[in-house]
């Protein structure tokens, strides 16, 4: 039985500008500082005090705006959004409205899980990106008196922000995470913010509304708040559906009203009708003529732009040739996929193939670079140095099992990967004259070993793999000490 | 600048120095003894003065600003660092500046020495300068009248010799009506010409600092100080600033003047009519080319002024919430009650009506109609003064339709708003606009407005110097102790 309703969801996704200062002043934004240190006339609302906005701030919305397809508005006009509350300085936020920065993006989800039997692969509508101003926050403990009364921290206010707005594509709990990751990956990507959702970098509003399959118009419009995990997004949508289903099903209405999400309870709650919602009387802000981009602001933020993921990921599997899984795991880390190009650019320079370059690098990228990296938290070697290693090990230069502990020795002490070879003794090893002459030292010392090998006893040549391991002091590749001693045995073969 | 120190401030120091300690406790004295008659001042910061005035005095000589020494006042909507800033309020009852806002800065870089704050209207919304929470300030040419506003305080400080220019602000008229009915000169510069940071906003898009000084030469070079783009106001204008005092120096009739049409004339009581013509056959009688104007249609002009002005101000005072600073009122414990007692408390009636009519003409189903209709009837009125005027031409105008009326008079809510029809053109505009005294009627200050294209603030001064020594002008008013110069305020 096919399901009688459909989902339709839209989310509102704040991000904070990872930008020096705040929006409209000097202060810093900054997060974790003691309450109410970073603070002027001008983020405080003293009178008399006036907004000027913030280039930085300007050009990663733009950013933002092209990492998710957006047309960008030429010119943009800030607006006063009003309503009291104790951690809003001026009695309205600055913020923009009829007239946003961007508009018209699309974001493109892939969902493993078919749904209603087939596969979910679509664009969701980006329907605007607006910048504004972030307002302070409430602070109910942790201070003197804080029994009795709240405080308001007002570090937070001012810091620039940009609201995405999304169409209502979205048909399921499940879709709309997904949008929010993707949402979440691009604006990571590009350095527009770090989203750390922890620290409220990142925080959702959802809508979501329930119609009978096939109906033209949306049904009544919940607003969700508080979904400020992607567990929580999930878990909260998911509610609110079954909550609007049943009561559609019941045969009783929706009421249009916002909804807090109750984390503990996992349900949620009305926060405040329709009927006492507030008219925020938005107007073009006096102070603030129209933001006309500043010359050449665009093509810088357009330049600024990395090639995303996807794209990426796409690239190494064709013209690296490294296999899906991996390409993908460092595609989606832009400074992993930094570091892995550097890396190859650089064994390529050294006169390794880009293919077997690439083979190496992405191996030891995804295993060592990154359990190293998990130890410290950062690349261990500059790709420079780790593309010289790769080339050696592309080159057959340096033996396999020696690989590890010239880059461990690499890590440590910052020196390049030929000096640290030759330190440790593993020059000339690998394929190397060395190990050819002296497998054929070997062979000539233990005559009877050679002639019985000949003879077709080849299980005798772990004697002579032994003996050439112990010559160069395990330094050598098993496989490869075996690969010379073959060699040097069957070279008199058939003489004397 | 030395002449104008000697002139303004200085009184000559037996070491062949000036004294500008001296000088400054004279205007101080001149200054208390004058607000116990007129309440010009809400502030007197004698120590504030005498401390700059001792740091002048060290200055070497190479080292002096354009107005060193010079005496100013500043109405008490503009931060001066340190010193109350109630913007006439009750809410700002116990607000003290922290930052000198940037016309300030620039005041005291140039040398000046700032007496005191003076009064205004709350929130400089008012024509009378009666609403103030501190009681009204008087006329200094006529003691029981008022003296016009909001910018009164600054007006009358200037007009009584307390000090030889002042700083006021004009949203609607503020600066030009209390200079007419004083008796002196005030400007309104062309909006963007002079930062607004540190000026408590009233309605952002027409509030300009103006200056008033019983003389063109310190009114100009007051101006030319404050003038100039301010990294700090996003709304300034970087453009060259000209030598305003030499413009004012260099008397020059305008290529012609636009005098606003007979039927604009009509609200005018009779004898300020008459004062009004008079000033009109001076400019003819120089030979300047006269043209008649049809000013656009008051009922407009005054509601588009009154609808985006107070939708601003509605916005604009949201910030007196009572929770970071100012006065609050906790009513019933509850976060709304704390808000609403805290703004009904600290708000006078005027503002309050201010707010709502601005708050309604925001709302929903009324932005639309009306907020826009505002906008779009403001486009109009400068498209219309804008065809009127070519570069080099000014537009004659009244500012009052009556003499100040008496403090005593009980006055009908709305008359004021009405009265405010010539000078919210310019604001509207966002023209420059120049009051300047022409002679009296019934024995009180008459003055009349001069109105440039934007930017022109060069030919209002020097039409406004030519039109001052005109056969028959009395610009100067004989009991005006304007020129207080030192030692004898």
């Amino acid at each position: 039985m096919t399901d009688p309703f459909e989902t339709v969801i839209g989310l509102e996704v704040h991000v904070q500008l990872d930008t020096r200062t705040k929006l409209f002043c000097g202060c810093p934004n900054k997060f974790g500082s003691p309450p109410n240190t970073h603070l002027c006339a001008v983020c405080y609302g003293l009178p008399g005090a006036l907004p000027v906005p913030n280039r930085r701030a300007v050009e990663l919305a733009v950013r933002a705006g092209l990492a998710l397809d957006c047309e960008i508005n030429e010119e943009s006009v800030f607006e006063r959004k009003h309503y009291f509350y104790p951690d809003l300085p001026k009695g309205y936020q600055i913020t923009q409205y009829e007239f946003p920065l961007a508009e018209a993006g699309s974001v493109h989800i892939r969902l493993e899980e078919e749904r209603d039997g087939e596969p979910v692969d679509r664009n969701v509508g980006i329907n605007r990106i607006q910048i504004e101003e972030d307002a302070g926050k409430l602070v109910h403990d942790g201070f003197p008196g804080s029994d009795k009364r709240s405080g308001v921290d007002f570090n937070r206010a001012g810091v620039p922000l940009i609201e995405i707005v999304s169409d209502p594509d979205m048909r399921s709990a499940a879709e709309a995470v997904a949008y929010a990751r993707e949402l979440k990956s691009r604006i990571v990507y590009c350095r527009v913010s770090d989203a750390d959702m922890e620290k409220g970098n990142l925080r959702m509003d959802g809508n979501v509304s329930v119609r009978r399959r096939g109906d033209v118009d949306y049904g009544v419009k919940v607003e969700l708040k508080n979904l400020n995990s992607f567990r929580f997004l999930q878990r909260a949508l998911e509610y609110e559906e079954q909550r609007q289903r049943e009561a559609l099903a019941g045969g009783r209405k929706v009421v249009q009203e916002t909804r807090l999400y109750d984390e503990a309870r996992g349900v949620t709650e009305p926060m405040r009708s329709k009927e006492e919602a507030e008219d925020y009387r938005y107007f073009p802000d006096p102070d603030l003529p129209p933001l006309r981009l500043p010359e050449g602001l665009l093509e810088a933020a357009r330049s600024a732009l990395p090639e995303f993921p996807r794209a990426r990921a796409a690239r190494y599997r064709s013209e690296h040739g490294i296999a899906s899984d991996q390409a993908g795991r460092i595609a989606a880390r832009r400074d992993l996929a930094d570091y892995y190009e550097g890396t190859v650019a650089a064994a390529t320079g050294a006169g390794s193939p880009v293919v077997e370059a690439a083979a190496v690098a992405a191996g030891w990228i995804t295993t060592e670079v990154v359990s190293r990296e998990k130890l410290d938290g950062r690349f261990a070697a500059p790709p420079e140095r780790l593309g010289e290693l790769v080339h050696l090990l592309a080159a057959k230069e340096l033996p396999r099992n020696a690989a590890r502990e010239v880059f461990q020795a690499m890590c440590d002490t910052g020196r390049t990967a030929r000096e640290l070879m030759a330190e440790l003794g593993f020059a000339d090893l690998a394929g190397g004259s060395r190990l050819d002459e002296t497998a054929a030292r070997l062979v000539a010392e233990h005559p009877e070993d050679r002639d019985a090998y000949r003879a077709g006893k080849k299980k005798v040549i772990g004697f002579f793999v032994g003996q050439l391991m112990r010559e160069l002091r395990g330094k050598a590749d098993a496989r490869e000490a075996r690969a010379a001693l073959e060699r040097a045995l069957e070279r008199g073969s058939g003489e004397s | 600048m030395t002449a104008t120190a000697g002139r303004s401030c200085g009184i000559p120091h037996p070491s062949g120095g000036l004294d500008v300690t001296a000088a400054t406790a004279a205007r101080l004295d001149h200054a208390e003894a004058i607000n116990r008659r007129i309440h010009a001042f809400l502030h007197l910061d004698r120590d504030g003065a005498l401390a700059a005035a001792g740091r002048l005095e060290r200055q070497p000589a190479d080292a002096r600003g354009s107005l060193f020494g010079l005496p100013v006042a500043v109405k008490d909507n503009i931060a001066v660092r340190g010193l109350p800033s109630t913007s006439g309020s009750a809410v700002l009852r116990n607000y003290r500046a922290p930052y000198d806002a940037t016309v300030v800065e620039r005041l005291r870089r140039a040398g000046a020495v700032i007496l005191g704050t003076t009064n205004l209207d709350e929130f400089a919304m008012g024509s009378a300068t009666t609403t103030g929470f501190r009681g009204p300030t008087r006329n200094p040419v006529a003691p029981d009248r008022i003296v016009g506003g909001s910018s009164g305080g600054p007006a009358a400080a200037v007009a009584a010799g307390a000090v030889p220019a002042a700083l006021g602000t004009d949203t609607g008229g503020s600066v030009r009506l209390p200079a007419a009915h004083t008796g002196i000169f005030g400007i309104r510069p062309t909006y963007g010409r002079v930062s607004r940071f540190g000026i408590t906003a009233y309605a952002s898009s027409f509030d300009q600092v103006g200056c008033l000084a019983s003389d063109l030469h310190e009114l100009a070079q007051v101006l030319s100080v404050v003038s100039g783009a301010d990294p700090r106001d996003a709304t300034s204008i970087d453009r060259e600033v000209p030598d305003f005092t030499a413009a004012a120096a260099r008397p020059a009739l305008p290529r012609a003047v636009v005098a606003c049409s007979d039927e604009d004339i009509g609200i005018l009581d009779a004898p300020s009519r008459t004062a009004f013509f008079r000033a009109l056959r001076r400019f003819e009688e120089a030979g300047t080319t006269i043209r008649r104007f049809r000013l656009p249609e008051a009922v407009t002009t005054i509601s588009a002024y009154y609808v985006l002005a107070c939708a601003e101000a509605s916005s604009n005072l949201a910030r007196f919430d009572g929770m970071r600073y100012g006065s609050r009122v906790a009513g019933d414990g509850t976060l709304a009650a704390a808000f609403r007692e805290s703004r009904t408390a600290g708000f006078g009636d005027e503002v309050r009506l201010r707010i709502l009519l601005g708050t309604t003409v925001l709302s929903q189903g009324y932005r639309d109609a009306i907020y826009a209709a505002a906008t779009a009837a403001r486009k109009a009125i400068r498209d219309r003064l804008s065809g009127a005027l070519e570069p080099g031409e000014l537009l004659l105008l009244p500012i009052a339709r009556t003499s100040p009326r008496r403090l005593s008079d009980p006055i009908e809510a709305g008359e004021d708003y009405e009265g405010d029809r010539f000078t919210v053109l310019a604001a509207l505009a966002g023209f420059p606009a120049l009051a300047v005294p022409a002679g009296e009627r019934n024995g009180l200050p008459f003055g009349v407005e001069l109105m440039a294209l934007p930017w022109q603030e060069t030919t209002l001064l020097s039409a406004a110097a030519a039109f001052s020594a005109l056969p028959g002008a009395t610009a100067q008013r004989s009991t005006s102790p304007s020129r207080g110069a030192a030692g004898a305020p």
